[in-house]
C-alpha cells in the first residue's frame, strides 16, 4: 500500500516536471510547476518531514510561484519568437546537461552514502523519540534558544531588504521629479 | 502551560556589555530613518550625517571600554578574540569615513539621505557581526545584511547609468556566491554536526561525532573528509567573491568604476576586511582536521597566487583609476591570502603551545595587513572623491601644481600600497612583512618569492600615477571638463572633517609603519582587560 502511494506520487511529480517543459504556453507551465512544487511537499510528508513540507507548500508553492505568475501576467508573454542563431541548438545542449547533472547526482547520492549525511534527521529522529514533540516544536524551540541571534537577525535581513527594495523602484525622488539617466560617463 | 517544554528552564548565557556596540548600530540605523520620516528632506540632510557619525564612533568607543567580551560569548555565538575587535574596529572607522563624505554627495546627486545613513548603519552591523561571528548561520545571515546593504548604496544613485550596471552585476553574482556559500555550511554541519565554530574545531581534533543514539548508547560517527572538503570548497568560494579574488573577481572593475566613491570605498575596504575576519576563523576551526592541509593548500595556493599575478598585470594596462584601483585591491586580496595559506598548513607542522603562538602571530600579521590596507585605500579613494578626479587619468595630471596637499596625500596612499624594497617606514611595507616572513618560516618560499615579484610588478602602476600627478597639464584644466569628473573641488559641507579624516590617515600610515607594535599590542589591551 505505502509502496503503492509512494510510486503514484514520484510518478505524478515527473509527468508535471515534464508538464513545465513540454507546454508551450507558459502559464500552463507555470501551473505545472506548482503542482510539481505540492507532489514534492507530499514526498517530504512520507518521509516523515513534516517542517520541510509545510515549507515546500507555502513559500515555493505560495509566495514563490504567486512571482513567477505576476511576472508571467505583467510580460504578457506569448508564442516564443525564433530564436537568434546561436541559440537554436539551445535545446540539445540544454538536454545533454540534463542528463549529465542527472548523472552527476545519482553518483553524488552514491558517493556519500546518505545514511550518515543528514544529522539533522538522525538528530530529529532522537528528539523525537525522546520527547514525543513534533518536529516543528523541537525546531522552533531550538529557534528561539541555541538559534536566537541568526532568528533576530533575519528581521534586520528583512528590514535591509525592504529599504533597498524602496530605493531600488522608487520612480520619483524626494522632490517628486521623475528620476532618468543623466548622461554622465560614471559614478559620483 | 507543558512544563515539558525546554523553553522555561532556558537561561541563556549572556554579557549584555557585549551587544552594545551592535545594538548601537541597529538602534542607530532605526533612529535614522524614524528622524528621516519626522524631519523631511532638508531636516534629514542636516541630522542624519550626525546621528549616524556619532553612532558608529560611540560603537568604537564601545570596544575600547572594553564592554565586549574577548572571547565567545551569547551562547558560543560570537567571539570577539582580539583579531576579530580589531577587524570591528577598522570595518566601523571605514563606514565612518563614508559618513564623513556623505553629506557632499547626498546634496550633490540629490539622493534620499534617509535610505543612505541607515544603510550604511545596518552595513556596519553586518559587517562587526561577520567579522566576530563563531556561528556558521549567523555568519551567513550578517554576510546578506551587509551585501543587501552595500548592493543598494553602491546603485542608489538612481541618476546614474554606470551605478545601475554596478549594482546589478554586484547584485546578481552576490546572490549566486551566497547560494555557493550556504551550500558549503550544509556540507560542514553534515562533517561536524555542529555550526559552531568552536564546536566544529573540537571535533575536528578528535576525529569523530558523538552521537547519542536510543537507550543512551553512545557511538562514535568517523568526520568525512569528502564533507570537510567539499564544505570548505564551496564556502571559500563564496567568501573569495567578498574578497574579489581571482578567479572570482570579474565583478570588481565594473562595480569599482560605476558606483558612487564612498560606497565603492567601503565595498573595497569594509566588507573585505569582514569576510577576511570570517575566512581566518573558518580556517583555523578547519584546519585541525587531520589531513585539511594535504587538500586545502592547493586551492588556497592557487587562489592566492592568481589573485596576485592576475591582480597586478591586469592594473598594468588600465587607463581608468578606478580600475586600477580594483585590480590592486585584487592582488591586495592575494597577498592576504597568503596569511591563510600559512593559517592552513600550521597545524600539520607543529601543535599545543606553539601551534596557538604560531597562530596568534599570523592572526596578527593579517589584521595589521587588514589595517594598512583599509587606511591606504580610504586615503586614495578619499583623495580621489574631494578633489573630484573620478576615474579619469587625466584628472590627476599635474595635480600637484593644483592641489599639492591632496596630491602628498595620494603620493604616500601610492607608495605606501607598493609596499615593498623603497618604502620601509610605511604600514603597506610593514604589512606585507610580517606576512611573507611567516610564508618564508612555514617553508612557502616559492609562494612568498612570488608575492615579492608581483609587488615590484605593482610598483610600476602605482608609481606611474605619481608620474602623471608631476605632469604638467597640457591644456589647462577649466578648457578640459570631462563629463562626471568636475574639475572644481567638492566644497559641499564636511571640507573640513573631510581633511581631518585624511590627515589622521596620512599620519596613520607612518605611525603604525613604524611602530606596528602599537597597532597589535592595542588589539591585545582590548582584549585582556574585558569586562566579563
Amino acid at each position: 500500500m505505502f509502496l503503492l502511494i509512494y510510486s503514484t506520487l514520484f510518478a505524478l511529480t515527473v509527468v508535471f516536471a515534464l508538464g513545465v517543459l513540454v507546454f508551450r504556453n507558459t502559464v500552463k507551465s507555470a501551473i505545472s510547476l506548482v503542482f510539481t512544487m505540492l507532489c514534492i511537499a507530499a514526498n517530504y510528508l512520507l518521509m516523515r518531514q513534516e517542517f520541510v513540507a509545510f515549507i515546500q507548500v507555502i513559500v515555493y508553492a505560495g509566495a514563490i510561484m504567486v512571482v513567477f505568475l505576476f511576472v508571467i501576467m505583467l510580460l504578457n508573454l506569448r508564442e516564443p519568437e525564433s530564436p537568434a542563431w546561436y541559440l537554436r541548438g539551445m535545446r540539445y545542449w540544454g538536454g545533454a546537461l540534463a542528463f549529465l547533472f542527472f548523472f552527476v547526482l545519482a553518483w553524488g547520492i552514491q558517493v556519500f552514502s546518505v545514511a550518515d549525511l543528514t544529522p539533522g534527521a538522525a538528530a530529529l529522529e532522537e528528539l523525537r523519540r525522546e520527547s514525543g514533540q513534533a518536529e516543528v516544536t523541537q525546531l522552533a524551540t531550538l529557534m528561539v534558544t541555541r538559534y536566537i541571534v541568526p532568528f533576530l537577525l533575519t528581521s534586520v535581513l528583512l528590514l535591509v531588504a525592504v529599504i533597498g527594495a524602496i530605493v531600488m523602484a522608487r520612480r520619483k525622488d524626494e522632490d517628486g521629479r521623475d528620476i532618468t539617466f543623466d548622461e554622465d560617463e560614471e559614478g559620483a | 502551560m507543558d512544563s515539558s517544554l525546554p523553553v522555561q528552564a532556558y537561561v541563556p548565557e549572556i554579557h549584555p556589555t557585549g551587544l552594545i556596540p551592535f545594538l548601537l548600530l541597529l538602534l542607530g540605523g532605526i533612529a535614522c530613518l524614524v528622524v528621516d520620516a519626522a524631519t523631511g528632506k532638508e531636516g534629514s540632510r542636516r541630522y542624519l550625517p550626525w546621528i549616524a557619525g556619532g553612532t558608529l564612533l560611540a560603537s568604537i568607543t564601545c570596544f575600547f571600554l572594553r564592554l565586549v567580551p574577548g572571547e565567545v560569548f551569547l551562547e558560543d555565538t560570537f567571539r570577539a578574540d582580539a583579531f576579530g575587535q580589531l577587524a570591528s574596529i577598522i570595518i566601523l572607522a571605514s563606514t565612518f569615513v563614508m559618513t564623513t563624505m556623505g553629506p557632499s554627495l547626498v546634496r550633490r546627486r540629490n539622493l534620499p539621505s534617509g535610505e543612505f545613513y541607515t544603510l550604511i548603519l545596518f552595513a556596519s552591523l553586518g559587517m562587526t557581526l561577520l567579522a566576530i561571528s563563531n556561528e556558521l548561520l549567523t555568519a551567513f545571515i550578517s554576510l546578506e545584511v551587509f551585501a543587501l546593504s552595500l548592493y543598494v548604496l553602491v546603485g542608489i544613485d538612481r541618476r546614474s547609468r554606470k551605478a545601475a550596471e554596478a549594482c546589478f552585476k554586484y547584485f546578481v553574482l552576490g546572490a549566486f556566491a551566497s547560494a555557493f556559500l550556504v551550500f558549503g555550511i550544509a556540507f560542514l554541519y553534515g562533517a561536524a554536526h555542529t555550526t559552531f565554530l568552536t564546536e566544529m574545531a573540537e571535533v575536528f581534533r578528535q576525529g569523530y561525532v558523538e552521537s547519542v543514539g536510543p537507550e543512551g548508547a553512545v557511538t562514535e560517527i568517523p568526520v568525512n573528509t569528502m564533507y570537510v572538503f567539499v564544505g570548505f570548497a564551496f564556502m571559500f568560494v563564496g567568501i573569495c567573491f567578498k574578497l574579489s579574488l581571482a578567479p572570482f573577481h570579474m565583478w570588481a572593475p565594473d562595480v569599482y568604476q560605476g558606483g558612487n566613491m564612498p560606497a565603492v570605498m567601503v565595498v573595497a575596504t569594509a566588507s573585505k576586511v569582514a569576510a577576511f575576519a570570517f575566512l581566518v576563523h573558518l580556517v583555523e576551526a578547519l584546519s585541525y582536521w587531520q589531513g585539511f592541509a594535504s587538500g586545502a593548500v592547493y586551492i588556497v595556493t592557487a587562489v592566492a597566487v592568481v589573485s596576485m599575478l592576475w591582480g597586478n598585470l591586469a592594473a598594468l594596462v588600465q587607463t581608468n583609476f578606478r580600475r586600477m584601483m580594483a585590480f590592486s585591491s585584487v592582488a591586495h586580496s592575494g597577498y592576504m591570502t597568503v596569511g591563510i595559506l600559512v593559517l592552513v598548513a600550521l597545524p600539520g607542522l607543529m601543535s599545543g603551545a606553539e601551534l596557538e603562538a604560531g597562530q596568534l602571530l599570523i592572526r596578527q600579521a593579517v589584521i595589521l595587513y587588514m589595517a594598512g590596507y583599509t587606511v591606504m585605500n580610504i586615503l586614495a579613494f578619499g583623495v580621489a572623491y574631494y578633489i573630484g578626479g573620478g576615474g579619469h587619468m587625466a584628472a590627476y595630471r599635474g595635480l600637484v601644481y593644483r592641489r599639492p596637499l591632496p596630491a602628498a596625500g595620494m603620493a604616500i596612499a601610492m607608495f605606501s600600497l607598493v609596499g615593498i624594497g623603497f618604502t620601509p617606514p610605511t604600514i603597506g611595507f610593514m604589512g606585507k612583512f610580517y606576512i611573507f616572513k611567516e610564508a618564508v618560516q612555514v617553508g612557502f618560499v616559492g609562494i612568498a618569492v612570488i608575492a615579492l615579484l608581483a609587488s615590484v610588478i605593482s610598483a610600476f602602476y602605482y608609481l606611474n600615477l605619481v608620474v602623471t600627478m608631476f605632469m604638467r597639464a597640457e591644456t589647462k584644466p577649466a578648457e578640459a571638463p570631462l563629463a562626471g569628473t568636475p574639475e572644481a573641488p567638492v566644497q559641499v559641507g564636511g571640507e573640513l572633517l573631510a581633511r581631518v579624516v585624511l590627515v589622521t590617515a596620512c599620519v596613520l600610515i607612518f605611525v603604525f609603519g613604524i611602530f606596528p607594535q602599537l597597532f597589535i599590542g592595542l588589539g591585545e589591551t582590548l582584549v585582556n582587560g574585558a569586562v566579563r
